[in-house]
């Protein structure tokens, strides 16, 4: 597997803010990959540094090898649609398909079209006045359409009921198997995506918690649970991600090793496989000490 | 549909077998691409991928380069005898232990059998 | 495509700006003037004393309405088409440099308009009326050379200055437009005070050439200064 995109001790600091904090992390060619964390967590700021839409203020970004800063080669193949993103004023959607083709040479018409059906984009609204819902399937629409080899999705479902998330899924795995590209998209909607990634980065507090394959991440913690007294023995040896207790009962959310199964059984405690959704929202209460 | 913990490609490679063994794809016929596999189950091709990859390193599925992927001559009695081999593990351990922590004896069991199947 | 000409039919793609609004304000202008004139005449007011005339010229209504609307489209250009365009993988370099040609395009489709119109209102001995409206001194007093110098070199400056406040509001937020036009006060005050003293042979040497010329150096400017703000300016959202 080779790295398409390879970011190397990157902090960004916006005066006193740190946005991202030593960040290393490489994201593999033709993969799809997850960047997951909690609002403020840095996932906008790193696509953003990553196609320098802004400067780091140490570290370095590599795209195929390259640094992307000023450089067409390489930044001419991506594309990166923000949640709130800018378009010029008086743009309708006609404007959007003009201009498509001219910026990406795959562009697919055929599938902008298709896009604009399924999702009901109105032509006759200038793209300031749509909804919500219509702006993230108009960022969809670029960001599929354009074939790009390294396409960016920020949040890509803002005001996308169910149905429509479900279509936008349906539709990336659907293009990107005839289409391998890498793909990255920033997602909170673990749950409903974990299946669509290759491979997951978690941030929080603008650190890399996990930089892994998706099938290795679902393994990385269990849930134990079982009473406090045994429990209490148990988790000594293992780092416990989180912990909580119910009268006599206990559950606590360790990092998964070979001997965990064997220590709990002994001790007559549960061993449940934990779902990612899980390790985020554990990873992300945690505080910012903790976390360094 | 794939939630049990386990690896998402090894649900999808259980899933395939489970289909062999219905009689859903029989021996000899060709089966759904990587890709198709992935968009209908909604997973990562590179999880449908692992899947194939498996069936096929246990002889289940059989790739004709080119063509594609077809189910192997004598499949159904491989899933059938692996799946035989796990019965006792994924079924009639945990059965027992929850039968003997609510105090049924052995022959209360087989009489709970018995009764369900007929 | 090459991304310099992308960006450059990007900005034309704001069709009714870009197409629509020149001929508009062109005619509007025009209209407004005819209805002045008229308006004076049915008063009862002589519209063909040369004083009068030489008032008519004296008005600049063309120029104050273009060159509003033109650095308004150089502000556009650079805030709300530079984020589109980063979006899309575009270097600031070339974002810069395809905005430059877009400026070159649109100042000379805007010539064309004007001329168009200094042609017919010349034909038409000023609209039949003596409403002088782009036969006027700013623009040359109906001299094809000076009219040409002035609109061309006018037209991309006020798009370049324009560009060049959007860029650095950009970049510095509300501080950059105020910086920029403190820097213009404090270089038209130096200008000044440099002048009064020559007035005379200021007055003298004056002709379209010097001023089209210091118009295409502001124009020049602007633009390096637009293209040096944007180099490390972070693109934000809305």
């Amino acid at each position: 597997m080779t790295a398409a995109i390879e970011v190397t001790n990157l902090t960004k600091r916006y005066g006193s803010i740190t946005a991202l904090d030593d960040v290393t992390v490489s994201i593999q060619q033709d993969s799809i990959t997850g960047i997951l964390g909690r609002n403020g967590a840095g996932k906008t700021v790193l696509m953003s540094v990553i196609t320098a839409q802004e400067a780091p203020t140490q570290g370095t970004v590599r795209m195929f090898g390259q640094s992307p800063w000023e450089n067409a080669s390489v930044l001419s193949g991506t594309c990166f649609i923000r949640d709130n993103q800018r378009y010029p004023d008086e743009y309708r959607l006609a404007q959007l398909l003009r201009v498509g083709p001219l910026f990406y040479e795959n562009w697919d018409e055929a599938l902008a079209e298709r896009i604009v059906e399924t999702f009901e984009i109105p032509g006759g609204r200038s793209i300031r006045k749509l909804s919500r819902g219509q702006l993230s399937a108009v960022g969809l629409l670029m960001g599929l359409a354009s074939r790009a080899p390294i396409t960016f999705f920020d949040e890509p479902y803002l005001g996308l009921d169910i149905t429509a998330r479900t279509l936008f899924y349906d539709l990336l795995l659907e293009d990107y198997a005839a289409h391998p590209r890498t793909v990255v998209v920033s997602t909170h909607l673990i749950e409903e995506m974990e299946q669509l990634l290759e491979r997951v980065v978690i941030l929080h507090h603008g650190r890399v918690r996990e930089n892994a394959d998706i099938e290795d991440l679902r393994q990385r913690a269990v849930r134990l649970s079982g009473r406090t007294a045994d429990l209490d023995r148990v988790v000594g040896g293992y780092e416990v991600l989180r912990r909580s207790t119910l009268g006599t009962l206990s559950t606590a959310l360790v990092t998964s090793t070979d001997s965990i199964r064997g220590d709990a059984a002994a001790a007559g405690v549960d061993v449940e496989p934990a779902s990612i959704h899980e390790l985020v929202a554990a990873y992300g209460m945690q505080t910012e000490e903790v976390a360094r | 549909m794939f939630d049990d913990g386990s690896p998402i490609f090894q649900q999808l490679a259980d899933q395939i077998c489970g289909d062999i063994l219905r009689g859903a794809h029989s021996e000899g016929e060709k089966v759904p691409s990587i890709n198709e596999l992935a968009v209908f189950y909604r997973i990562n091709p590179a999880t449908a991928n692992r899947a194939v990859a498996q069936l096929v390193d246990r002889g289940v599925l059989v790739k004709q380069r080119g063509i594609g992927m077809f189910v192997a001559e004598g499949a159904r009695q491989l899933v059938a005898a692996e799946r035989r081999a796990k019965l006792v593990e994924k079924h009639i351990a945990p059965l027992v232990a929850e039968a003997t922590a609510l105090g049924i004896d052995t022959e209360g069991i087989v009489a709970l059998i018995r009764k369900e199947s007929s | 495509m090459k991304r310099t000409e992308a960006v450059v039919r990007m900005h034309f793609s704001r069709r009714f700006s870009a197409f629509f609004m020149p001929p508009i304000l062109g005619v509007g202008v025009v209209l407004i003037m005819v209805v002045v004139v008229w308006s004076l005449g049915a008063a009862g007011v002589s519209t063909s004393s040369p004083e009068v005339v030489d008032g008519f010229r004296n008005n600049g209504g063309i120029v104050w309405t273009l060159a509003g609307f033109l650095l308004s489209l150089g502000v556009q250009a650079a805030t709300s088409c530079f984020a589109f365009a980063t979006s899309l993988g575009t270097t600031r370099r070339d974002y810069v440099v395809g905005t430059g040609m877009y400026f070159v395009l649109q100042t000379l489709y805007v010539t064309a308009i004007l001329a168009t119109l200094l042609a017919l209102e010349k034909v038409t001995g000023h609209w039949f009326i003596n409403a002088y409206s782009l036969d006027v001194r700013a623009l040359g007093s109906g001299d094809w050379g000076a009219f040409l110098l002035v609109v061309l070199s006018g037209a991309l400056s006020m798009q370049a200055v324009g560009a060049m406040f959007g860029a650095s509001w950009l970049r510095f937020g509300s501080r950059g437009p105020l910086l920029i036009s403190a820097v213009l006060v404090a270089v038209l005050v130096g200008a000044i005070l440099i002048i009064i003293p020559r007035w005379a042979a200021v007055v003298a040497a004056f002709s379209m050439v010097w001023v089209s010329l210091v118009l295409i150096i502001l124009g020049a400017v602007s633009l390096m200064a637009a293209g040096a703000f944007l180099r490390r300016t972070t693109v934000r959202g809305t």
